[in-house]
């Protein structure tokens, strides 16, 4: 039987910090990740983020992607790439998807940091070959380095589709604007700022209502919301060839799911989520969340998750003293109360004590 | 006089059957379930109505009768539940399991069963994708399969259009004898009843014990793979000769060739298409109450299925699901009145209920209306637990 | 739209009132005495990097790292490391004396190709409209700004407050405006939700109204909505959404169907194979 003392599924900015935290103490980690190098989200992210001095701020997230691996590696963090975890079983034994076969290991502490899934937006043409999530497209023009189209729709005015509307302009496209059905712009002002004064018009108050085109986007149309019920005669048509939608991401929690976590309802976060303590650990003991599959925030907030998850399963497996262990805690929480601070963090910070307290 | 009360207690496919076969029968009913129509076993299972896994006599006459009751109720229901009739078979592994195979057949053809064996050839045949190396198999003319929940849902429907009533989403707490009739305790409210039948599966016990009774029906799992939508492997159902041993456990001294995970976990290959072209791929069978998957018994599964299906190596798995089905010590359900006049029993068929579905239901509405039985009972009796 | 939503939020770029709340504005004494950070970041994100940019330390973020950064317009020489540092290119170098009829405006800028210096530019205001020509008179390209590119654009000094940016190449000559169009309301009956399957919203409708389903997995069984490849993970939100209208019921009484592995498809050879590894 193989086995190690944590097995982490999925190698994006919460499941790397988490190794490197477990893999200081000594602990036996596995690393799992589905693509063909970890980082998850952040090879995307061509943008600086935001953030404190001391701690990546200013930095691109592929940077910070690139530094995480680095000391993945140093500390010769056992990782398996093109690998799928497709279950997670009884007594924490995880099913891996890896070189045509599913491998079994059995694990002491499991940390599930799978990210967020992109929502989809039901409309009329919404299955037209040209519709896609936003974060695809940011993966087709960062990634792989092919522009999706030449005109652009963007639907949804959050950091998702502000920053995805600036990085389809660096790669070359037009956004013909940005649809948002709430009244103000959720993005970070600093963005929308960007975006704006490169020619981008937002549509405030308004949705989607239809794509249009012969086998694929050739026109979509919006209109004006009344009580988010679409205004009859406020139809307003634009030629694009892509429609970006950004609805907002949700949790990616099947593998928590499937070994009975008992999960809760935050909007703030992003819907159902798995409940958690204020040390990651979900009802199912050995089991931990970190990232956006324990609440949609971001790569920064993810990243000390998984550092707060790595540390407490290195305590409970006695490569960390008490005394060490809560040093480290209050070092990361500590962090993590800053990054969400001010009114874009505050409610994500309500929920999260609300989750950490069982008040969910 | 006025109409009998009747309530069925457990939506599944036999409480639907039930239920509409009785309020066919002129009956007042009501349907009650603690979840939904189909929450339980009879959407984690598969959709066999076969002759051809069951022995020979009663338990064969019984599904073939329930058979001719399927298509019936495909016409007068208003729901298609998929049910076709395509045959199905039994593939053998090795030469011994054909001369075990020519004996079964013989006792099937005698009871007037259409089946035949056949050959290698004739099996290539038919189903071209049957790994080379089988010696043959037994066609079953007769047999089918249908889209379980959609049967469920059917009959619910239909017990709506004859005038009964669901109560759905509202658990049984309690049944209490009174005035030579029941009062049936639930979540919303007391229920009152001249007549119940306990339809409960697996959870038939709870309801048994509620009124003093001991039902000897105990949880026994079964785990099923799904593919995802591809070319038809198989046309028809096709089940290794073997399963009929996992089933029974009356292989006597012949032992298949598996693995130690197939043995422990009664693994068998049951292959059912569905109306989706998605396929079915089982089976197994051992007793716990999980309803989770267990990777181990996947891996078996999927093993047994490419054994016989080499084919299948390159088509996906999109999920693995299990169901608890309700097993009774001698594999025969319970289809009884009880020794509490008004307190009648239709549980136990383990893997059997949809197939037999029709027909308990149409035995359930003649012996509660006092009616010569089409069958005898005496073999699906509860008394027969009581020794 | 009423006059008082106005701003950031609304516009896209913040006014002049919330860019004095939040950051403060050098008096006409200190842009005439030459260059100078301005800084719009008007709300109150966690985020200082521009603090720790300046060399004479004269920007100010302080603790908690919400706070909006405030310059000490005095002290600073108009260098324009803050300017390349910030995350969210919210700070940009004014020159009121750079001639007698021309100013400068230093902006990052984060497109291919650069200008070249000594052309001449359209200069564009932040809502990204025409204010005037410009002529690109610095290009500071430095691997220490990690591709923020700062550019210098000479324009005539009363435009020095609007120009923030300048037109990037290959953008369209005019942002084209939308054409009116002639829509329908609600989400029709034969609309797509469930892709794997090609189940339409009118027959989860039919679902719930008809076979009193009420929940995801009710919908599932009763018409096979995310029983497909993608197990839903496409479309379970969709049902919700649908649900909720039919039902009344809220989110967070709508729970996602039960989750089965494998949860990513594998083959059947793929399960067939492996199992526990002995080491």
């Amino acid at each position: 039987m193989a086995r190690r003392e944590v097995v982490i599924c999925g190698g994006g900015p919460a499941g790397l910090a988490a190794s490197i935290e477990l893999a200081r103490t000594g602990a036996k980690v596995l690393l799992v990740d589905e693509n063909r190098r970890p980082g998850g989200q952040l090879f995307k992210q061509i943008h600086k983020f935001f953030g404190s001095r001391e701690h990546n701020a200013g930095v691109r997230g592929v940077d910070i992607g690139k530094k995480l691996l680095a000391e993945t590696e140093a500390l010769g963090v056992e990782v398996w790439l093109n690998s799928s975890v497709t279950g997670v079983f009884a007594d924490k034994r995880v099913a891996v998807l890896r070189e045509g076969e599913t491998r079994v290991v059995e694990a002491e502490k499991v940390l599930i940091c799978t990210g967020g899934a992109e929502n989809s937006l039901n409309f009329e043409g919404w299955t037209l070959p040209g519709v896609m999530g936003a974060g695809a497209a940011q993966t087709m023009i960062n990634v792989n380095r092919v522009l999706p189209g030449r005109r652009v729709l963007m639907v949804g005015s959050g950091n998702v589709g502000v920053i995805v509307t600036y990085q389809l302009l660096q790669a070359g496209a037009e956004v013909a604007g940005i649809v948002e059905a709430a009244p103000k712009i959720g993005a970070y002002g600093v963005h929308a700022a960007k975006v704006r004064r490169a020619g981008v018009p937002f549509y405030l108050g308004h949705t989607i209502i239809r794509a249009e085109g012969s086998g694929k986007v050739e026109r979509a149309v919006i209109a004006a919301l009344d009580n988010w019920k679409p205004i009859p005669g406020t139809e307003k048509e634009f030629d694009v060839d892509v429609v970006c939608i950004a609805a907002g991401l949700r949790p990616t929690s099947d593998l928590a799911r499937m070994c009975g976590v008992r999960h809760v309802f935050v909007p703030e976060l992003g819907g159902w989520m798995p409940e958690h303590d204020d040390g990651m650990e979900t009802s199912v003991p050995g089991i931990y969340v970190a990232g956006d599959t324990a609440g949609v925030e971001e790569a920064s907030t993810a990243m000390d998750e998984g550092r707060l998850a790595g540390i407490m399963m290195a305590y409970r497996l006695g490569h960390l003293t008490e005394r060490e262990m809560r040093e480290k805690k209050e070092e990361v929480s500590g962090r993590l109360s800053a990054l969400r601070l001010g009114p874009f963090g505050e409610r994500r910070m309500n929920a999260k004590r609300r989750i950490t307290e069982g008040r969910a | 006089m006025s109409r009998k009360k009747i309530a069925v207690i457990g939506a599944g496919v036999i409480g639907c059957s039930v239920a509409y076969y009785n309020a066919k029968e002129g009956a007042e009913v009501t349907l009650i379930d603690a979840g939904d129509i189909a929450d339980h076993t009879s959407s984690r299972c598969d959709g066999n109505v076969l002759v051809s896994d069951k022995e020979p006599g009663y338990d064969a006459g019984l599904t073939a009768r329930s058979q001719e009751l399927l298509d019936e109720l495909s016409r007068e229901l208003d729901y298609d539940f998929e049910w076709e009739r395509r045959g199905s078979m039994l593939v053998m592994e090795n030469e011994l399991e054909m001369e075990m195979g020519k004996g079964l057949c013989r006792r099937f053809t005698d009871t007037g069963i259409r089946c035949h064996m056949m050959d290698r050839k004739e099996l290539k045949e038919r189903e071209p994708y049957v790994a080379d190396d089988l010696p043959g198999g037994m066609w079953f003319d007769d047999d089918g399969c249908l889209y379980p929940m959609g049967l469920c849902y059917g009959l619910a429907d239909g017990l709506k259009r004859l005038g009964g009533t669901l109560s759905l989403h509202n658990a049984v707490t309690g049944i209490r004898c009174e005035n030579g009739g029941f009062v049936i305790r639930t979540q919303a409210g007391e229920i009152r009843a001249d007549v119940v039948v306990n339809c409960g599966g697996v959870r038939a016990p709870e309801l048994g014990r509620m009124v003093g009774l001991a039902i000897p029906i105990r949880a026994r799992q079964g785990q099923i793979l799904v593919s995802e939508q591809s070319f038809k492997v198989a046309r028809q159902k096709v089940m290794e000769f073997g399963y009929m041993m996992a089933k029974f456990q009356n292989g006597g001294e012949y032992k298949r060739p598996v693995t130690e995970d197939m043995e422990k976990y009664g693994v068998a290959l049951v292959y059912e298409p569905t109306g989706g072209d998605n396929f079915l791929l089982g089976s197994s069978r051992y007793f716990t109450e999980d309803l989770h998957a267990e990777i181990d018994v996947m891996r078996a599964i999927a093993q047994r299925g490419i054994r016989f299906f080499p084919v299948m190596e390159h088509i996906k798995v999109i999920r693995a699901y299990a169901g608890i089905r309700p097993f009774t010590p001698d594999h025969m359900p319970i289809v009884s009145d009880t020794e509490i006049p008004g307190y009648y029993i239709a549980a136990g068929h383990e893997g059997d209920g949809v197939g037999m579905s029709a027909i308990t239901g149409l035995l359930m509405s003649q012996l509660i209306a006092g009616k010569k039985t089409e069958f005898d009972m005496a073999p699906l009796s509860f008394r027969r637990f009581l020794q | 739209m009423t006059v008082e939503q106005r701003g950031l939020v609304y516009d896209g770029f913040p006014s002049f009132e919330e860019i004095r709340e939040a950051n403060g504005r050098p008096s006409a004494e200190r842009l005439a005495k030459g260059p100078v950070a301005v800084c719009e970041c008007v709300q109150q994100i966690p985020c200082n990097p521009c603090e720790g940019s300046c060399m004479k330390g004269c920007i100010h973020v302080g603790k908690p790292i919400t706070n909006t950064p405030r310059i000490d317009f005095d002290r600073c020489v108009g260098c324009g490391l803050c300017a390349a540092a910030c995350s969210g290119l919210a700070i940009f170098i004014i020159n009121m004396a750079y001639s007698e009829t021309e100013a400068t405006v230093t902006f990052p800028f984060e497109y291919l190709p650069l200008p070249e210096v000594g052309s001449r530019v359209q200069a564009l205001s932040r809502a990204g409209e025409y204010v005037c020509m410009g002529e690109v008179v610095r290009i500071q390209d430095i691997p220490k700004n990690d591709h923020t590119v700062l550019v210098t654009v000479a324009v005539p000094g009363e435009f020095a407050d609007d120009v923030r940016t300048m037109k990037r190449a290959g953008a369209p000559l005019l942002p084209a405006s939308p054409r009116a169009a002639e829509g329908k309301e609600s989400l029709p009956d034969d609309v797509l939700v469930c892709r794997c399957e090609e189940v339409t919203a009118g027959e989860i409708r039919r679902a719930v109204r008809r076979y009193g389903a009420g929940t995801v997995t009710e919908v599932k069984r009763r018409v096979r909505a995310g029983m497909g490849l993608c197990q839903g993970r496409s479309c379970s939100k969709l049902t919700m959404k649908i649900l909720a209208e039919e039902t009344g019921k809220r989110p967070d009484e709508l729970e996602p169907a039960t989750s089965r592995p494998p949860v990513r498809p594998a083959t059947f050879g793929e399960l067939a194979k492996g199992g526990h590894m002995d080491e």
